[in-house]
């Protein structure tokens, strides 16, 4: 191999990115992080000049920086001057603690509008800002994930960036269409692939690291956020979209093997939202699993489990998911409040849903024993 | 569209830092778009943890604009890669201190989406044998190679990052390709 194709095939490590729906989450903490926290302003670089030159402004900061040299100036006006000019000369003026230095950040979710005004401006209201916040992000998604229209009025070369994102996404979309769907393809050709798109949910955006002391080996450690996250509207008969309407509710027991089947078909080329909510206890009450995600203490910290071929049971990355058709979901992100959605489209066939707590190869029941609770399911169809 | 020039391109950079200096939340948005994907996988690289790359990503952009007014008009680009790479820095000796993590695990080379992303230019094996041998390269030698080649730096950038002199990069870039096709030509006999 020479150098040249050396260089092109290390190029080729670029076509590693950010997923687009993580990439918008993330976007979407930053621009929160962003209004709760305003930029530092730093003090101005002390002047260095010879402050001898000024004696009145060397009394000033003899009187505010030094406090023991004007104590003893106290007995001598003569001692304090000549003292403290020494003294300067010896020692920088005292800086303002840093605290009053640093402006305090701005909880409010109302910005200001003042130009003179170095904390955030520009956004008149939390909802303008939140609006603003999903059309720049909508550059990085693709438009059959978001309800949210487009923004065009960025710049070129960020459209040019957002636009390669999502052909990118679809290209791979449609790779893992055809992956994933092969055994219905036989069935149906004529058949739309199930498209199980995560919707975006609101994430925390923190750096922290979990683990699992039992599970250590096949699970990936994840942030802990130092506060409680933000929540999805949990209200139980909103519908995630203006245009969706409530098909059914379901209720999975997670320890029956087989899961839940839908005694109705979904409608083919209808586009569906699946949401699940809630918790469910593993071994015997020692573990907490959401739709995603797992916590042995209580979500202090959480974690999902990774392919892992040298595990003891040799979990598979659907582990302790809920699952569609046998096929595993992507979730999504962390939500504190166990609630996730996707969307899949419709194929004249009823839907199963699984809790896969299972080895590679074998359906040990038993596995199930130990499983306590149950997942409210809502199908939507989008009309 | 035609590729705009690197000067273009730097300019309209620096136009938006300007604003986002300003409290522009929306120009640090198109400035987090048009930069995240490199970070991250400067990051991803780093750490071989796709959660942790995310999180230093993420982590990397909240520093910046903690203290954008720091930022004096010179090379945005590089100013952020050296921010991530202080923060990859400290996150290497809070995971030492830890101990809680294998720094090595490449267990995000089994990522679908990684996969699935660069199965699209070329082949599954290359593509592990090359991460390999990229991991068996010293980290400076790794770190040369990741922003002159992958991420494009140019050399001023990357003596900026790097804190080397321009000659300095330039030997460790000849030094690290040299090592790098050597350990591939290597591997590749083994494999055959």
């Amino acid at each position: 191999m020479n150098e040249a194709q050396l260089i092109n095939q290390l190029k080729n490590f670029r076509a590693i990115k950010l997923k687009p729906q993580e990439k918008h989450q993330r976007l979407k903490g930053l621009m929160a992080y962003c209004q709760s926290h305003p930029p530092l302003i730093q003090p101005a670089a002390p002047v260095s000049q010879p402050l001898w030159s000024k004696p009145w402004q060397l009394l000033q900061n003899l009187w505010h920086g030094y406090p023991l040299a004007t104590t003893l100036a106290l007995g001598s006006a003569t001692l304090m001057i000549t003292g403290g000019a020494v003294l300067f000369q010896l020692q920088q003026p005292t800086q303002p603690p840093m605290a009053e230095l640093i402006p305090t950040p701005t909880l409010s979710p109302t910005p200001t509008n003042d130009p003179n005004n170095p904390q955030i401006k520009g956004l008149a209201t939390e909802e303008q800002f939140l609006t603003e916040v999903d059309q720049l992000a909508a550059a990085v998604l693709p438009t059959s994930a978001t309800n949210q229209q487009a923004s065009n009025n960025d710049d070129g070369a960020n459209n040019e960036q957002g636009n390669s994102d999502d052909q990118e996404q679809n290209q791979d979309d449609s790779t893992d269409d055809n992956d994933q769907d092969q055994q219905d393809q036989d069935q149906d050709n004529n058949d739309p692939q199930p498209t199980a798109t995560p919707l975006p949910t609101p994430t925390p955006t923190s750096s922290a690291t979990a683990a699992d002391p039992e599970d250590t080996a096949s699970t990936s450690p994840t942030p802990t956020p130092a506060s409680e996250p933000t929540s999805t509207p949990t209200n139980a008969h909103v519908a995630p979209v203006a245009n969706a309407s409530l098909v059914a509710t379901l209720s999975l027991p997670v320890d029956n093997p087989d899961g839940l089947t839908t005694a109705f078909s979904l409608t083919k080329k209808v586009d569906y939202i699946i949401e699940v909510r809630g918790t469910w206890t593993n071994k015997d009450g020692n573990q907490l699993v959401d739709a995603q995600w797992q916590s042995t203490d209580n979500w202090q910290t959480w974690q999902d489990h990774q392919v892992c071929s040298t595990h003891p049971h040799g979990h598979s990355k659907k582990h302790l998911d809920v699952i569609i058709d046998e096929k595993d979901i992507d979730w999504g992100t962390y939500n504190a409040d166990h609630y996730y959605q996707t969307t899949l489209k419709g194929k004249n066939k009823p839907i199963t849903f699984r809790i896969h707590d299972e080895d590679f190869d074998s359906h040990p029941p038993h596995w199930y024993d130990d499983n306590q609770g149950e997942l409210e399911i809502k199908i939507w169809q989008l009309n | 569209m035609a590729k705009q020039s690197d000067e273009q391109q730097q300019a309209k950079i620096e136009a938006l830092v300007k604003k986002a200096q300003a409290g522009n939340t929306q120009a640090f948005a198109k400035i987090y778009q048009h930069f995240a994907d490199s970070i991250y996988r400067f990051c991803l690289f780093k750490v071989s943890n796709k959660q942790d790359a995310q999180d230093l990503t993420s982590e990397t952009f909240q520093r910046i604009w903690r203290f954008l007014d720091k930022y004096q008009q010179d090379n945005f680009r590089a100013y952020l890669f050296t921010t991530a790479r202080n923060l990859i820095y400290d996150h290497y000796k809070k995971k030492a201190k830890e101990n809680t993590t294998n720094l090595d695990d490449c267990s995000w080379l089994t990522d679908d989406e990684a996969k699935k992303q660069v199965n699209k230019l070329i082949d599954q094996e290359t593509y592990k044998q090359l991460y390999r041998a990229m991991k068996q390269l010293p980290d400076h030698y790794r770190e040369v190679i990741q922003l002159r080649i992958v991420e494009e730096l140019s050399i001023k950038e990357t003596t900026k990052v790097m804190n080397r002199s321009s000659v300095s990069v330039r030997v460790l870039q000849h030094r690290a390709l040299k090592k790098l096709r050597k350990i591939m030509n290597q591997l590749t006999k083994k494999n055959q």
